[in-house]
């Protein structure tokens, strides 16, 4: 096999486990992103095109789910480039009926200026600001857990019933507020603990521990707004 | 559903959603905290479910082109490697040339060190059987084992009757030596008839169970008595015997049966018939002529005088084969030997009363189609067989008959 294959393969198997390298991969193949965005479009991508974040966002893909059975790397990131931008084609093409709310009339003002905005955008940019200081604390705090936001993300439970599991932990945990100081304090889960109170299995617990450290920090005080967007969680409530 | 960006990356963002799900999305220009609906969020079903439809997919793959490969190396060869039918040029070499579906020659086959003599130095690569059979024809000639005049007899065998007729006219018109006439035959109509008429072993090409053999269907059936229970029953009736068949595999043994060699009405021993009806002769191997030391000289008087309609002799000799396809008359065979001459030109009861002298010798037939009875059957005779190659007349000199016969007349 070609070396620069094996170099490329060789990035992208380390590139799966650190973001940071996941990051600086696709800084690196910039162009080739490029490259099949425009083969796509029929022009050369610009920055602010939603094409082009698709585009990076499927090579990400690639590096996640690429393996050696599948050949050249390129080649498959190329086809996954490909698949997400049919797929973000087909899906814009249902909107294309609609009305921009851009375009401008003969007085020069668009269409959306006329429309009641019940929106307060400086509302919005206001508790932005504040979830992302509280984000920021998060990470903070999650980094001396040993754990970051992109290993939550992947150790984040995808079946319902795994889903379920940890929330009635974290239900439990809520509940008991001496798990939580035993958690700050010990910087460890309770996972035995958390079992045997929600009655859940441990071993469940056990493969979500990265994922359980950044929502049981999240129930601790000073996050206020990311506990309110999961609150339904919080309470016990059932899935939708 | 809603999301909160938690973290933004090169090509991608940690979104939470209200279910404290945390997942991958596309960062379609996110800042950390804003929220978000609708987000092209990371499909992780890929890996073990992919991983396996792809493997089942590549399998199956392989499975279809291993099957789709089979199937066209199998038509292939039945097309172009399978012998479907088979011409016998019945002289003294009695070559065989075997055709694939398309009529193209694909193997030739000899008996006999005559054949094998032909054959050997020749290259029939890339040539038509026209082509083939003329050149060959044309190697005997220039070899002696045909002569100006005579007439040649090939046996077609095929699977289908039409396509008997298709190479028939093909021959008929296409054979392009003057010196030598060519008689048609189809080999399929050839019946050898084991167990009740003498098996005169002519030396072949002439013989039915010969003609038989060189069917591509036609098993050289061992059960079949090929030529030297044909031989033993044209003895017994003084028929001609039957032609050894040139059998498929058999280059080497069956002596070619030629048309000279067929004796109809030759008297012949009971002795070598009876043994002759009673073995299961194979068609190659019984195909040679009984040999000389065992001449079987069945009382002339009981020899049944070859009888057209008796069709207990297998006519060896597809000339002799009353073939109702078959216009031209079998008599006509190659004759290596003056002396076979002759003695095909001698009247029945000349050959009658030419038996009676020839003690030991086999009965010719009186029909200059029919094959020399063969002797009774031994395992040497056996594997002689009517066929055995006969340098000079069509018998094999194991035919007593023939030598026998020509003996006196020498």
């Amino acid at each position: 096999m070609d070396p620069n294959a094996h170099k490329i393969i060789s990035q992208v198997y380390a590139a799966k486990k650190d973001s940071h390298a996941a990051d600086e991969l696709i800084s690196a193949y910039m162009p080739f992103i490029k490259s099949e965005t425009a083969k796509f479009l029929k022009r050369s991508p610009d920055q602010s095109d939603d094409e082009l974040s698709i585009a990076m966002f499927a090579f990400y893909e690639a590096i996640k789910n690429y393996s050696r059975l599948r050949g050249s790397f390129l080649n498959f990131a190329a086809l996954q480039i490909k698949n997400r931008l049919i797929d973000n084609y087909r899906k814009e093409k249902r909107n294309m009926g609609q009305v921009s709310l851009d375009i401008t009339d003969d007085d020069k003002n668009e269409l959306i200026d006329t429309i009641r905005d019940e929106h307060d955008e400086y509302e919005e940019n206001a508790l932005r600001e504040a979830t992302q200081q509280e984000i920021d604390e998060l990470s903070a705090q999650m980094n001396d857990f040993g754990v970051s936001m992109s290993d939550v993300a992947e150790n984040s439970p995808r079946q319902r019933r795994t889903l379920e599991i940890c929330q009635k932990a974290i239900y439990y945990a809520r509940n008991n507020p001496d798990i939580l100081e035993d958690f700050l304090r010990t910087k460890r889960v309770p996972l035995a603990r958390l079992a045997e109170g929600a009655e859940v299995e441990r071993k469940s617990l056990e493969r979500h521990r990265r994922y359980l450290v950044a929502v049981l920090l999240i129930c601790t005080n000073g996050y206020e707004i990311m506990r309110g967007h999961i609150m339904q969680v919080l309470k016990g409530g059932k899935l939708s | 559903m809603k999301y909160i960006v938690m973290e933004c990356h090169e090509g991608y963002a940690v979104l939470m959603d209200e279910e404290a799900r945390f997942v991958d999305a596309a960062n379609m220009h996110y800042k950390v905290g804003q929220t978000v609906t609708d987000p092209i969020l990371m499909n992780d079903k890929m890996d073990s479910h992919r991983n396996i439809s792809m493997i089942v997919g590549r399998v199956a793959a392989a499975a279809a082109c291993i099957a789709l490969l089979s199937g066209g190396g199998y038509s292939y060869y039945s097309r172009n490697l399978k012998v479907d039918s088979t011409i016998l040029i019945s002289s003294k070499a009695n070559i065989t040339i075997s055709m694939n579906k398309k009529g193209n020659v694909i193997q030739i086959s000899y008996k006999g060190k005559e054949g094998e003599e032909i054959v050997k130095n020749y290259n029939a690569k890339g040539k038509d059987k026209l082509t083939v059979t003329n050149e060959l024809i044309e190697i005997e000639k220039s070899k002696g084992y045909l002569s100006k005049g005579d007439t040649v007899d090939l046996y077609i065998s095929t699977e289908k009757s039409e396509d008997y007729d298709t190479y028939k006219s093909q021959i008929e018109n296409g054979i392009s030596e003057a010196d030598v006439k060519v008689n048609v035959i189809d080999a399929a109509k050839i019946e050898p008839e084991p167990h009740n008429q003498p098996v005169i072993p002519k030396p072949a090409e002439n013989s039915p169970a010969n003609a038989e053999a060189a069917k591509p269907n036609a098993v050289p059936a061992p059960d079949k008595p090929a030529d030297p229970p044909r031989a033993e029953l044209a003895q017994q009736s003084g028929e001609e015997p039957a032609p050894p068949v040139p059998q498929e595999g058999n280059h080497k043994d069956n002596v070619p049966p030629t048309p000279a060699d067929v004796r109809p009405d030759a008297p012949e021993p009971p002795q070598h018939r009876a043994d002759s009806a009673e073995a299961p002769v194979k068609p190659d191997n019984n195909a040679q002529p009984p040999a000389v030391d065992k001449p079987e000289i069945k009382d002339p008087e009981n020899v049944k005088p070859a009888d057209p309609d008796e069709n207990a002799v297998p006519r060896p000799a597809p000339a002799q084969t009353p073939e109702p396809d078959d216009k031209a008359s079998p008599e006509i065979v190659l004759v290596p030997k003056p002396g076979a001459i002759i003695a095909d030109k001698l009247a029945p009861e000349d050959k009658k009363e030419l038996s009676r002298h020839i003690a030991p010798e086999p009965e010719q037939e009186q029909d200059t189609d029919k094959l020399p009875v063969l002797p009774p059957e031994t395992p040497a005779e056996n594997e002689a067989g009517p066929h055995h190659s006969d340098p000079a007349p069509p018998h094999n000199e194991a035919d007593p008959i023939h030598s026998d016969a020509i003996k006196p007349i020498e």
